[in-house]
């Protein structure tokens, strides 16, 4: 029963990572950026859902719509002024990666003389519930993190496979160039996967927030997590960065049942290793990358 | 010595006196007080007259730390409030206490760097910081080159006691005491409330602060006849706490040891505990326990207990009020109160030393024996002083518990009883 409960945490924690996780990898799989502030906008979702709930008293659930819409916006804004002119069309890296840890950095710092470094956390009564299921101890914020994922990753599939815009992400992850030759307009194109990528790490930003006390700083503790779920489930892949972030949780967990809770990440980086050494792509990575 | 302070704070300007005529005023001064003071007849008579006394206040405004350092600021200039108001250093022929605050930041680097500013003028008479054990290890190695005092709050045994060191002092217990403390307190306080302990976990953080304490912790407990469950460590931060909440829970203990420093760490175990129905006393050390932030964390938070060298007690209400509501705060905990009572240690040596001579002052703090003032009002025990080596003696501390009082949540002290405000409820 031990173990079940344990793999049942991680799934249920796993889900969580697998919705940050899942907008990192699909801002790397349509543009080849690697967001460096991809935590950081995770955290500034954890505030605004904090906010929402100090301020007009709307609970970080309820939330998600208009904290997504926020960030998607936020995504946009930040690809067309900051991102897009650095990074182009073509793969720019090292302008790209300072430019991201430059961003994260301007946000936790603003963060920092805002709300102060001292974490705070949410008491939301509604939110604070648990049930046993056959022995096996159901805690309800996170299984609502992880429904949050499952619906976020059913909307986010079928919005990629069957609207014309979701059609334009993947084209230009396939081939930016021959989506360009059949009239995609790549500029629009990619702030839109911008926004969309923002977007889903900040309903994984209100989703954390409902159990981890929010801080300027609670980013870089996900960074890792987020960069080893994309890498693990493939680069590029968005359903492998789902499935990456299920593992993660999972292994995280699991682990705790036979050894110090210390190790736990110890046990994900020597999967992670493995991984790599027999499928240097990831999991679900194509050699050619593409979401 | 200062003896009430807020009751002689209307007497202002006191008169610019030398030699005799100024030990003779200042004992009539605390005779009308009606204080009984009795130290000031072996205080030095060579007062240097009036002005200034500058004193270095070296707390975080910065970095991780800057939420804890600005309420020692703030209870440290509630003290310089309260001392100029009543006259100033008396043996000093009325002088004002100057506070030169610095910004310890949240590095040893930097709080080197903001020490050396502070002595820099040469005109310090003693210091006071810096918090964080890390930081006070920094400063304290420019103020001990310097020869000026460092009075200090910080645990960590080193701070005081290091060899070629003779300027540091410390009125928190070291760290090596912790655990015999929270034991003594602990146990006592849980068998008054109708426990009796004999299954405990200890959990925390494997942080260099905390990894001693908890090994202590578990030895401590195994001499004390408790069996420790589990002793469970992790990584700060903590990126999800169920893992270790689900641990806690299976081992079905009587009363949980958690410590560690990070309060997005434990404010989420915590949650996760109780969110499991384990209702077992949760016991902290250090003042990150007490913090108001932990109200948002509701009333799950209620029966949460630390183990700190301070807190609101029963023999000073009025004046832990009075330094809550010029802290901007409505009550005091651990770092305001830390901050008063760290100003009134150098006040009381001041006035002692009968000089603003740094050698002078550390002296009177190695003599310093207090029964009576804002000192031993605010700490936990019924005398004063410094063990040769810097620290308190003898070491004390208090646990206090997070209750709901006139329908707020508040720390309120439960331990030591002859100083406690509120009923432990376990």
């Amino acid at each position: 029963m031990t173990v079940v409960q344990f793999i049942v945490t991680g799934l249920l924690v796993g889900g969580v990572y697998a919705l940050i996780s899942s907008g990192l990898g699909l801002i790397f799989g349509v543009m080849r950026i690697v967001n460096f502030a991809q935590g950081d906008f995770m955290m500034l979702a954890m505030f605004a859902s904090y906010l929402f709930w100090v301020g007009p008293r709307i609970n970080p659930l309820l939330s998600v719509p208009i904290v997504f819409g926020v960030f998607v916006l936020l995504g946009i804004i930040v690809y067309r002024y900051l991102v897009g002119p650095v990074a182009g069309h073509r793969e720019n890296h090292d302008a790209q990666v300072i430019l991201t840890l430059g961003v994260g950095l301007v946000l936790q710092n603003v963060m920092l003389l805002a709300f102060g470094s001292t974490p705070r956390l949410m008491s939301i009564p509604a939110l604070e519930f648990g049930f046993n299921v056959g022995g096996v101890y159901i805690d309800g914020p996170r299984l609502i993190g992880f429904i949050a994922a499952a619906v976020t990753a059913t909307v986010l599939f079928w919005f990629l496979r069957h609207t014309i815009l979701g059609r334009a992400i993947r084209a230009a992850s396939e081939n930016w160039e021959a989506a360009t030759y059949m009239g995609i307009n790549l500029r629009k194109t990619y702030a839109v996967s911008f926004g969309i990528g923002i977007g889903l790490t900040a309903i994984g930003g209100a989703a954390l927030s409902m159990y981890q006390p929010v801080g300027p700083f609670v980013g870089l503790n996900f960074t890792v997590i987020m960069f080893a779920a994309v890498v693990l489930g493939g680069l590029g892949s968005v359903s492998g960065a789902f499935v990456g972030g299920v593992i993660i949780g999972i292994v995280q967990s699991v682990s705790q049942v036979w050894s110090p809770s210390t190790l736990a990440n110890v046990y994900v980086f020597a999967i992670f290793l493995i991984v790599l050494l027999v499928r240097p792509q990831g999991l679900f990575g194509r050699k050619q990358r593409a979401i | 010595m200062i003896h009430g302070v807020t009751k002689t704070r209307q007497r202002r300007n006191s008169t610019t006196v030398r030699g005799v005529a100024s030990a003779a005023l200042v004992a009539l001064s605390l005779a009308l007080a009606g204080c009984g003071s009795t130290a000031d007849s072996s205080s030095p008579t060579s007062a240097a007259g009036g002005g200034e006394v500058l004193v270095g206040g070296l707390w975080p405004q910065s970095g991780a730390f800057a939420f804890n350092g600005k309420a020692v600021i703030a209870g440290a200039k509630a003290a310089v409030e309260d001392i100029n108001g009543a006259g100033g250093i008396k043996s000093l022929g009325g002088a004002k206490i100057k506070l030169e605050v610095g910004d310890a930041g949240g590095t040893p680097q930097t709080a080197t760097a903001a020490a050396t500013r502070l002595v820099g003028s040469g005109q310090l008479s003693a210091m006071a910081g810096s918090w964080a054990s890390a930081l006070t290890l920094a400063a304290s190695e420019v103020t001990e080159r310097r020869g000026i005092p460092m009075v200090s709050e910080s645990f960590a045994d080193d701070v005081t006691g290091r060899s070629g060191f003779s300027h540091v002092f410390s009125y928190a217990p070291p760290s090596s005491r912790m655990s015999p403390l929270i034991i003594e307190s602990t146990l006592s306080a849980l068998s008054d409330g109708g426990i009796d302990v004999k299954k405990a976990v200890v959990i925390g953080d494997n942080s260099p602060g905390g990894t001693p304490l908890q090994k202590a912790l578990v030895a401590d407990l195994g001499t004390k006849g408790v069996d420790v469950g589990i002793y469970e460590q992790w990584t700060p931060p903590l990126q999800d706490a169920s893992g270790i909440a689900q641990k806690v829970g299976a081992a079905q203990p009587d009363a949980i040891f958690l410590i560690a420093f990070s309060f997005a760490d434990v404010s989420s175990l915590i949650k996760e505990i109780r969110a499991r129905g384990i209702t077992a006393p949760i016991i902290q050390s250090g003042g990150q326990g007490v913090l108001p932030q932990w109200r948002d964390v509701g009333d799950s938070v209620i029966g949460m207990s630390s183990l700190i060298y301070t807190n609101p007690l029963k023999k000073s209400p009025e004046l832990s009020k009075s330094i809550a509501e010029r802290s901007g705060e409505d009550y005091a905990w651990q770092d305001q109160l830390g901050g008063y009572v760290a100003i009134s240690i150098i006040a009381e040596a001041l006035e002692k030393a009968a000089s603003k001579d740094p050698e002078a002052v550390n002296k009177a703090l190695h003599a310093l024996d207090l029964s009576s003032g804002p000192v031993v009002d605010l700490l936990p025990g019924k005398t004063f002083k410094f063990a040769d080596n810097g620290r308190v003696d003898p070491p004390t501390a208090v646990l206090a518990q997070w209750q709901k009082v006139d329908g707020k949540l508040v720390p309120c002290t439960v331990y030591p009883a002859d100083v406690a405000v509120c009923e432990g409820k376990w």
